[in-house]
């Protein structure tokens, strides 16, 4: 109880921006499938066919997600939460890259 | 004197030496996107990741003034962002709420 309160309360929690950006950052990762091709759905599309990934959105994902990685990191203050927000995304591009490299035989 | 303009621009603590810099000017190809997505005709555009482009713009343009180094850059980028999705709203909208009627009366 006395955690969540100093969660609650804490200068990254949910009283404040430090907390809801990153929150709204989760939307790219588990992004239902009528999303744009430019917006690169996470999760859902591990389900979909290889032919149907696109290498150009899936790659700059990876650039991405690995840039903001490191800036979650360095920014005052350390933003653990969007890290693993990026750590997520990171994750299922790269295993989306796979997937493609994978089917191009 | 313009040469110690650009050598502090390019000192800046958000400037191009660091993470700072980069990260946003990445993320202007979004809204870059966005921005060619405006000749997409209404009913390809989706409701959801229009929200979603706009709320996070919102809540990330606000987040880069509370954070060190404040970030103009990623202010800037978050901005464009909200606006971008913004006016696809806006045209998705207009298309399936007040078009209806001239559709109707151009098919009579």
């Amino acid at each position: 109880m006395a955690a969540f309160k100093a969660f609650l309360n804490s200068p990254v929690g949910p009283k404040t921006t430090h907390f809801w950006g990153p929150v709204a950052n989760w939307g790219f990762v588990a992004a239902p499938k009528n999303y744009n091709w430019w917006l690169q759905q996470g999760l859902v599309d591990t389900q979909k066919p290889p032919e149907m990934i696109s290498s150009n959105m899936t790659a700059a994902m990876c650039v991405y997600s690995g840039l903001f990685m490191r800036f979650a990191w360095m920014v005052q203050p350390r933003n653990y939460l969007l890290l693993v927000c990026h750590a997520s995304n990171e994750t299922v591009q790269l295993y989306q890259l796979s997937r493609w490299a994978k089917a191009q035989g | 004197m313009a040469t110690s303009k650009l050598q502090a621009l390019w000192n800046h603590p958000a400037g191009p030496k660091t993470i700072h810099f980069w990260a946003p000017t990445f993320k202007w190809g979004i809204s870059i996107a966005n921005i060619v997505d405006f000749s997409k005709p209404p009913e390809k555009l989706s409701y959801p990741q229009q929200v979603a482009v706009t709320c996070t713009g919102i809540v990330w343009s606000r987040y880069s003034t509370v954070i060190t180094p404040k970030n103009w850059n990623l202010f800037s980028v978050n901005v464009a962002m909200a606006g971008t999705g913004m006016y696809q709203l806006a045209r998705k909208i207009q298309h399936d709420y007040f078009s209806e009627t001239e559709a109707a009366v151009a098919k009579e």
